[in-house]
């Protein structure tokens, strides 16, 4: 094909220069306002001067829009502090300027280990700008297309977005082959097997499950064209919003899907139910050959539909009886449990809430994840009904999600983002949402569920964080001795609740003397709807930056016009 | 992490035109560096090129040296700053994003003025 230029080999300033309209991009906090990442330093680590994103408005066909743009091959496009907050900067701005559209070219292998604390409540507050920019009605559009995909948090957050348009190379998931592999061993994911890794998490797959709306050429002239076809269409037809009707129709399409797929492992069992061509066709089938290859499908109701959630509940088990009976008091709770997930309400000092969660340090596969958005989606029609609006108390309990190929295969990053969307709504009900960590909270699982709390409240005992020292040692191949040593002056790094709260990740921790269900009460009093991690971090002194680069970057946009 | 810093006597890039404008060109990833190239903001400096290097190699002062004198002898340079962060590009990569990044701003700043 002449004058193809591939999307996967360019950088992320090359992306956007031939996806807008010629001389039009303005930069948002550019390289020459040198705001890098002071936590790369500390390591002895090199920075980039845009810390690698790059964020500002241009015109596409004549209509703006804002646009940011991962440089994956920085760190894996991985989200650090002053990364992270330049694109939640973006986002709000959004909200002001009410551009056409916001298209994010997501390239990123999720949180940056060497800040990884920063990083993930980081990603937490993208996620929440996502949500505020989807509630004001403003099209998100995610391009995938790059050599790192969207894993881990960006996984979620890209499935937050109104529509994702991908090319064959992109990647879609959530934990990496590499990660699931050293964890549960080569049987079980075989991160060499490249063939493979495109099966489970490539753009045909994601595609043919519907994780992806659109499959595109690796070709600039594709992605430019793919996207002025969007904000056209977008212009004309105004999004539906996600209402309470839109989220049980998905939350029935991955019951089905889960279910349809129950035993799938590999991306053959869903492509050839999926696809009118066999697997020499759509192997070597370009993207327009592989759209008119998708079989149309009729959507079919789940046989439980939106009371799968309430199979197999039982009484709690002595050990979060105890629990419940010290947070809300004797007698003072109905909560039963399934497995991994727990439901009910309970009687505070402020009266009456729903409690919904996940116990016994659950992996958070698409199964628990189906029951929690369930729940969610249950309590809000439940409150609809009775025109009251009771409180959700999110017990978060996870060691993050389920590793395991079958549910990587089945979109786990798009479940979790579902997860996240029930539980906005009931934001957006005027469900006040509080959020109790116990024992540990862990990277996705917390990320899309607990994370998304007003106000979020650790046990004394609680562990919260991405993952452990060793671990992160092994990752960033930097020895433990150094990170052990600046774990003691830098919350960025360590696990550990006290940690969170000094970042404002977490807005408070209770003591093991405290009486919790004063503590309860108390917590609902000040919880508020509007996301001021960030703020609360500067004022703690844990994350110094986040807040004022966010708004560096929204003024610099409301500045131009 | 080695921190460089040299000022290199080079001809005036834009004559008589002030100059303006900064561009960024090449990534930070392993072999490869970065380059943010501006104007210097003071009149008298019109003869200097000025480089300020971050890089992860450590030690190779002298081969810096040889690599951007040969730059700045090369190319009208003189006016403007090069801020470098490097992870281990060689000699010939770091000359060829030199003249990358030069050949960029006169692109840009040609269509300014």
């Amino acid at each position: 094909m002449s004058g193809r230029r591939s999307f996967l080999e360019s950088s992320a300033r090359e992306r956007i220069h031939s996806l807008v309209d010629p001389h039009t991009f303005t930069e948002f906090c550019a390289p020459s306002e040198r705001q890098v990442s002071p936590h790369l330093a500390q390591l002895g680590l090199s920075q980039a001067l845009d810390d690698g994103i790059v964020t500002g408005s241009a015109s596409l066909t004549g209509k703006r829009v804002l646009i940011a743009a991962q440089e994956g091959r920085f760190n894996g496009g991985s989200v650090g502090e002053v990364h992270g907050a330049k694109l939640v900067g973006l986002l709000r701005a959004a909200i002001t300027l009410q551009p056409e559209g916001v298209i994010l070219m997501i390239d990123s292998g999720g949180v940056r280990l060497h800040e990884a604390n920063a990083g993930i409540v980081s990603i937490s507050e993208i996620a929440r700008a996502v949500l505020d920019v989807r509630a004001a009605g403003i099209p998100i559009l995610v391009l995938l297309g790059g050599s790192c995909g969207a894993f881990g948090g960006m996984g979620i957050v890209v499935r937050l977005c109104h529509t994702v348009v991908m090319s064959e190379e992109g990647r879609l998931s959530l934990s990496g082959p590499e990660v699931i592999e050293t964890v549960m061993g080569r049987q079980e994911f075989d991160s060499k097997d490249r063939a493979l890794v495109w099966r489970v998490t490539g753009g045909k797959l994601r595609r043919a499950l519907g994780e992806a709306d659109q499959l595109i050429e690796d070709d600039h002239a594709a992605f430019r064209e793919a996207s002025v076809e969007w904000l056209k269409l977008k212009t004309d037809t105004p999004n539906p919003p996600l209402d309470f009707e839109a989220l049980c129709a998905r939350q029935n399409d991955l019951l089905m899907r889960s279910e349809t797929f129950a035993t799938a492992r590999d991306g053959r069992d869903i492509l050839a139910q999926r696809l009118t061509l066999n697997e020499d066709q759509w192997t070597l089938a370009d993207a327009h050959t592989f759209e008119q290859g998708l079989r149309k499908t009729d959507p079919v109701q789940h046989p439980q539909g939106q009371n799968a959630w309430k199979e197999g509940l039982q009484p709690l088990n002595p050990e979060d009886l105890e629990f419940a009976n010290r947070l809300f008091g004797e007698g003072n709770h109905q909560i039963q449990s399934s497995g991994y997930f727990l439901v009910g309400s309970a009687q505070t000092l402020r009266g009456p809430v729903h409690v919904i969660g996940t116990r016994d340090r659950a992996p958070i596969g698409v199964e628990v994840a189906l029951k929690l958005a369930g729940a969610v989606l249950d309590a809000v029609s439940t409150d609809h009904e009775r025109a009251e609006s009771w409180p959700i108390v999110l017990i978060s309990e996870t060691q993050g999600q389920l590793l395991s190929r079958h549910d990587e295969l089945l979109g786990l990053n798009g479940v979790l983002a579902h997860v996240a969307l029930c539980v906005d709504l009931a934001r957006r009900s005027g469900q006040r949402l509080l959020t109790v960590v116990r024992n540990e909270a862990v990277s996705g699982g917390f990320l899309s569920f607990g994370m998304l709390g007003d106000r979020i409240c650790a046990l004394p005992d609680a562990q919260v964080r991405v993952m452990d020292l060793r671990a992160m040692s092994r990752v960033t191949k930097i020895p433990l001795e150094r990170l052990e040593a600046l774990a003691k002056h830098s919350p960025v790094f360590a696990p550990g609740a006290e940690n969170y709260v000094r970042l404002g990740g977490v807005h408070e921790q209770w003591t093991a003397e405290q009486d919790w269900k004063e503590a309860l009460a108390l917590a609902l009093d000040a919880s508020v709807s509007s996301d001021e991690r960030a703020v609360l971090g500067a004022q703690r002194g844990g994350r110094h930056l986040a807040a004022s680069i966010a708004e560096r970057v929204e003024q610099q946009a409301t500045a131009l016009v | 992490m080695e921190h460089l810093r040299f000022e290199l006597q080079s001809a005036p890039a834009v004559k008589g035109k002030p100059l303006k404008g900064d561009v960024l060109c090449g990534i930070v990833s392993s072999g490869n560096l970065e380059i943010l190239v501006e104007p210097l903001m003071s009149d008298h400096a019109a003869h200097t090129c000025s480089i300020d290097i971050q890089t992860a190699a450590e030690g190779f002062g002298e081969t810096w040296q040889a690599v951007l004198s040969q730059f700045a002898e090369r190319h009208a340079a003189g006016g403007l700053s090069f801020t470098l962060n490097d992870v281990g590009a060689t000699p010939a990569v770091v000359a060829l994003r030199m003249a990358q990044a030069y050949e960029e701003w006169c692109a840009v700043n040609e269509g300014a003025a």
